[in-house]
């Protein structure tokens, strides 16, 4: 059984008269310990099904079967708890605490979890040992973004969602923390989603979904996923 | 209307809290400043009102022997009315001493209110104070009995009604008598005739042109005491010419009784020399001599005429009445515009947030040519509406409410005629203060903000760098920290202003409530410890003969001892200032150390009286700039005496001056004689005390008991007659911090709105995400309630130093309780925010807020 079921999805969001369908009956599954990259334009509705795949939002209709627990039929309690012990979010802008240093804002996470991963030793893994004591203000983003990383990993989670997490990169730095995620997957075995615009990312991951106007247009499984070093864009 | 111009409207609309906020906390500020500088000047309005409208004499002026027809026309001077009225002093009902007036129709003045039934119509009927019936129980139809002494035309009267009256406004005094107790208890009227006098004894005078002065003010008092003299002068012969004349009407009859008697002696010595034996009419003679000798001199005691002149300041409770609003005008000057500072400080803070939210759109609209001006004219219009929609609701609240629940609370005081006017003066004040926190605080931002170039505005607001804390570098401190801890604390040091206004809002609401319990505490003290710690006796007698005094003394079951001492009064000069009424105390002996402990007010060493030198109390010794060592000039009768101050001791209330034997009887030239008597007792209950003053004045031709009891509690009267006032004080502060603590957790929100959206999709517990923002606001209440008993303390003494009185000391007192209400109070607040701030918490929409770039 896969990792991750998601079985006739429904999204809306009611605006005055109007009805926007964010979702429209998305099914597509996800397996344990891959990569796997959402790829569709702005507006598809990707972020509207990670956010629900994370546990931020429910769906309005349909299953998220996630460890086979549809999580879609979840309270607000156990929609944090799921957050809290499951799940690592990177967003496209890092979301850092300002006003704590690089350490303070990756303990932050992993101070809330019993299973947690050693935050300095997390901040080595992404190449930041130098910068520990450093506030947010003072690091590039690709450096900002490789925090938040490590705030995700350290919490240990089952599951990574990452939100066009090179979106305010340059090239070489969204190399650098596209690197990162695919490790955590292919070395680490965590299950990684990455949404992207980028279709020259398909190739760095084991299972495509291509989202459209709301619905899925395919899904397609890649037998032998590009190491990101060697992808050009 | 402009696009620029709706999209300010649209921006209310949307921060519809906030602006709400600003317009609540400018009203509440508007609403104490306004409402408490009105009740000083409505109380004294509402009785200057009262007073008017029934007539209240200006002048009164009472005869031993009463006034003549040729009196009346001699006491109508220009502008004034003048009525006479038969009065007396009488003892009736339960032993009470009764202020006796002869009810006339025909008399305007002092009119009485009536509260129940009628005034009386028949002879046998009378009319009552209406404390009779709330405090000593009597009720209409039953019957009122006055001694034989009273010598009126009936012994007892039907009661028929229950009245106020402008003359006695204090529900809790009614003055001094010279029959019964010595204390008056109740007015009554009778009709006229009942009284059984000859002549009228009070003369009631009235100026037609005084009725629209205040009678508080300086004006009115200077002149009515200008009038006072006129009428003086006057009648300064005239008290000779009636006892001489009243003397010779009299002594006829005593004189055709004397002619009687000397021609019966001159019969008796005739039949003596006749040989007869007489010895026993002879002594029958000379004892009808003593009689009449007697009656002679008792018959120049009844002529003797004395008149005693009042104005409406000698009134009973008038004084007192001009002295609790006073005080509550000297409050007013310092209370609300503490207020008013957190108020405007809390202002500035929401509308530059307000305006740093708005920087995309300034930089947006400054993009599209839009000029300075014309952005900061919608600022300036948001901060004018607020601050006059918040100055308007504050004012007509403040000045309407306020001064009628004030005045609504003053129970003490008959029932008034409320005149409560609109303090334009105040209000315009208000507004201008308000206005300048609004307008001001926006103008001031805007300009700072509209200073950067539009791309600077568009790009967020670099965030300041974060830097370590100095708590930081106290290592063993802060490793010891939790990690939430240290979170908090960061947070708190980088929202300095926020922090700084957080304590601001709460200390002064600490403070402002401290305060309020502080006033009521301090002037409760002043009496306590007056009687407590330095004068330790329960009663002083004045006394025309020690020996027979202490004859009845000594009877009385609850008598244990007394100390004699010589007190007489006078006034005390130095350095150009002067003090009046000055008690002068020279005890008889050395126990009198027991009755008034003498105190030096720096050491707080015990004091003893040195020869030749004199102890002083503290408030003298400070009107008059007077330490130890200095040469005082001192005045009794005539002549000036200098002596020099050894000690000045602590001291409450009134003034006085110690002195031994020796020093006495070198400044004077001659040996005091004791006239008082400071008495020891044991606990008495209140008809003890008044039959003891009963017997003093009809056996131990005593001049009047006062007890402590009595002084502590009019103290305590005075207390609770702020009590109103400083309920309100309390109950606003507590609203003011309130509003300031929801306001400023509503920011800190607002702006890390971001960051706790972040916290909660890490999977922080909706409680973890409320703590996570309101651990901040349990440092900041902690630390607020701190400074606040600080500024508490030091407010109260500022007010107290304002209100005092020449006579009076508040020692600053404030007891636990204040301590406990404000920081409970403050307590809840933080916990009542804290509910609102979690439901609000649990509700954040985390997506919106991480989607965008800011
Ligand atoms: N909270 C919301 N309310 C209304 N419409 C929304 C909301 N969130 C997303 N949408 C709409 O749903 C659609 C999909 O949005 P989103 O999932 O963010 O797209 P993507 O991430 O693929 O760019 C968009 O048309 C967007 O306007
Ligand atoms: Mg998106």
């Amino acid at each position: 059984m896969a990792y991750i079921e998601v079985k006739h999805e429904y999204k809306r969001y009611q605006m005055g008269e109007t009805e926007i369908i964010a979702n429209n009956d998305l099914s597509f599954e996800v397996e344990r310990g891959k990569l796997t990259v959402i790829l569709g334009p702005s507006g598809a509705g990707k972020s509207t099904v990670l956010n629900i795949l994370g546990g931020m939002d429910s769906p309005s209709d349909g299953e998220i079967i996630i460890d086979g627990t549809d999580i879609g039929k979840f309270t607000e309690r156990q929609l944090t708890e799921y957050r809290r012990n499951d799940v690592g979010f990177v967003f496209q802008f890092y979301n850092l605490i300002p006003n704590l240093t690089t350490k303070e804002n990756v303990e932050l996470a992993s101070a809330i979890v019993d299973d947690a991963l050693d935050p300095t030793e997390v901040l080595k893994q992404v190449g930041l040992s130098q910068r520990i004591d450093n506030f947010p203000s003072q690091l590039s983003g690709g450096e900002q973004q490789r925090v938040a990383i490590a705030r995700a990993l350290a919490k240990n989670p089952k599951l990574l969602l990452c939100d066009e997490p090179t979106g305010a990169l340059d090239y070489e730095t969204g190399k650098q923390v596209l690197t990162l995620l695919q490790n955590a997957s292919h070395k680490d075995d965590k299950t990684v989603i990455i949404i992207t615009h980028n279709s020259a990312l398909a190739s760095m991951a084991d299972r495509i979904i291509r989202i459209n106007d709301a619905k899925v247009r395919s899904v397609e499984d890649n037998q032998d996923p590009k190491p990101v070093q060697d992808i050009e864009w | 209307m402009k696009p620029l111009t709706k999209n300010m409207w649209r921006d209310i609309g949307k921060s519809k809290g906030r602006f709400i906020a600003i317009i609540l906390i400018i009203m509440l500020g508007v609403l104490i400043f306004v409402g408490v500088k009105a009740t000083g000047p409505s109380l004294n309005d509402s009785l200057n009102r009262t007073v008017v409208e029934n007539k209240l004499s200006d002048i009164q002026v009472t005869s031993t022997t009463g006034f003549t027809k040729s009196d009346l026309k001699k006491a109508s001077i220009k502008g004034g009315k003048v009525e006479a009225v038969k009065y007396k002093q009488a003892v009736g009902g339960k032993g009470l001493a009764v202020s006796l007036y002869g009810y006339d129709k025909n008399n305007n003045q002092n009119s009485l209110i009536v509260r129940s039934g009628h005034l009386p119509r028949n002879n046998n009927e009378i009319i009552l104070d209406q404390v009779a019936q709330t405090k000593y129980g009597y009720k209409l139809g039953q019957k009122f009995s006055f001694s034989k002494n009273a010598n009126l035309k009936n012994r007892s009267y039907k009661i028929v009604g229950f009245a106020s009256s402008p003359q006695y406004i204090d529900n809790e005094s009614r003055g001094s008598s010279n029959v019964g107790d010595g204390t008056v208890r109740l007015f009554a009227y009778i009709p006229d005739d009942q009284m059984n006098l000859k002549a009228a004894t009070q003369l009631n005078i009235r100026f037609k042109n005084l009725q629209s002065k205040d009678t508080f003010s300086d004006s009115y008092k200077d002149a009515v005491s200008s009038k006072v003299d006129i009428l003086e002068t006057k009648f300064k012969k005239r008290a000779d010419q009636r006892s001489t004349s009243l003397y010779k009407t009299s002594k006829n009859v005593l004189a055709q009784q004397q002619v009687k008697l000397d021609s019966y002696k001159n019969k008796l010595i005739m039949s003596q020399a006749a040989g007869m034996n007489v010895s026993s009419q002879l002594e029958k003679l000379n004892s009808q001599q003593k009689e009449l000798d007697s009656a002679t001199k008792e018959l120049r005691k009844q002529t003797k005429t004395s008149y005693i002149w009042q104005t409406r300041a000698d009134l009973p409770g008038f004084s007192a009445y001009g002295e609790s609003s006073d005080r509550i005008a000297a409050i007013a000057n310092v209370f609300p515009v503490f207020f008013f500072l957190i108020a405007a400080l809390i202002t500035f803070t929401t509308v530059t947030r307000m305006i740093e939210e708005a920087r995309g759109q300034i930089g947006t609209f400054k993009a599209l040519g839009y000029t300075k001006w014309e952005i900061a004219q919608n600022y300036f219009y948001y901060a004018l509406t607020a601050g006059l929609i918040g100055t308007v609701l504050g004012a007509v609240i403040g000045n309407e409410t306020l001064p009628r629940i004030v005045l609504a609370l003053y129970k003490q005081y008959i029932p008034l005629t409320w005149d409560v006017k609109f303090q334009w003066l105040i209000v315009l004040l208000a507004l201008l203060f308000s206005l300048i926190s609004t307008v001001g605080a926006a103008m001031i931002v805007v300009s700072r903000e509209l200073s950067e170039g539009p791309a600077e505005l568009m790009r967020p607001k670099a965030p300041k760098s974060a830097k370590k804390i100095l708590l930081e570098r106290i290592k063993p401190f802060w490793n010891r920290l939790s990690f939430n801890r240290k979170v908090s604390y960061r947070n708190l040091f980088r929202f300095k202003s926020r922090m700084f206004m957080t304590i601001i809002g709460i200390a002064g609401g600490t403070a402002l409530i401290l305060t309020g319990f502080g006033i009521q505490n301090s002037i409760g003290a002043s009496g306590s410890r007056q009687y407590g710690e330095i004068f330790d006796y329960q009663a002083v007698v004045k006394t025309n003969h020690l020996g027979d005094t202490l004859k009845v003394l000594k009877k009385d079951q609850q008598y244990k001892n007394s100390a004699a001492i010589h007190a007489t009064t006078g006034k005390i000069y130095h350095s150009g200032h002067q003090v009046n009424d000055v008690n002068f105390y020279t005890p008889e002996n050395r126990d009198f150390s027991k009755y008034i402990h003498l105190k030096d007010i720096n050491s707080k060493k015990s004091l003893n009286l040195k020869n030749n030198q004199v102890i002083l109390t503290k408030k003298m010794a400070t009107i008059l700039d007077v330490k130890a060592g200095d040469i005082i000039k001192l005045k009794t009768v005539g002549k000036t005496h200098r002596v020099k101050v050894s000690a000045v001791t602590q001291n409450f209330v009134g003034h006085f001056m110690y002195l031994n034997k020796t020093t006495y009887q070198k400044l004077f030239g001659k040996q005091p004689k004791s006239n008082t008597l400071l008495l020891h007792l044991d606990r008495q209950t209140s008809n003890q005390r008044n039959n003891l003053a009963n017997q003093l004045l009809k056996n131990g031709r005593a001049l009047g008991t006062s007890y402590t009891y009595d002084q502590q509690s009019t103290i305590s009267k005075m207390t609770s007659s702020l009590n109103p006032i400083i309920l309100i004080f309390i109950l606003l502060s507590g609203i003011l911090s309130f509003v300031v603590l929801y306001n400023l957790t509503n920011i800190n929100v607002s702006e890390r709105i971001r960051e706790l959206s972040t916290i909660k999709v890490l999977g922080f517990y909706d409680k973890e995400v409320t703590m996570y923002i309101v651990r901040e606001n349990i440092v900041l209440t902690i630390l607020g309630i701190i400074v606040g008993y600080g500024v508490g303390n030091l407010l109260t003494a500022y007010i107290l130093n304002q209100a005092s009185t020449a006579l009076v000391i508040f020692p600053l007192t404030i007891h636990l309780t204040g301590y406990l209400v404000a920081t409970i109070l403050m307590i809840i607040f933080t916990v009542i925010v804290m509910l609102i701030t979690h439901h609000k918490l649990k509700y954040i929409d985390m997506i919106g807020a991480l989607k965008s770039s800011e």
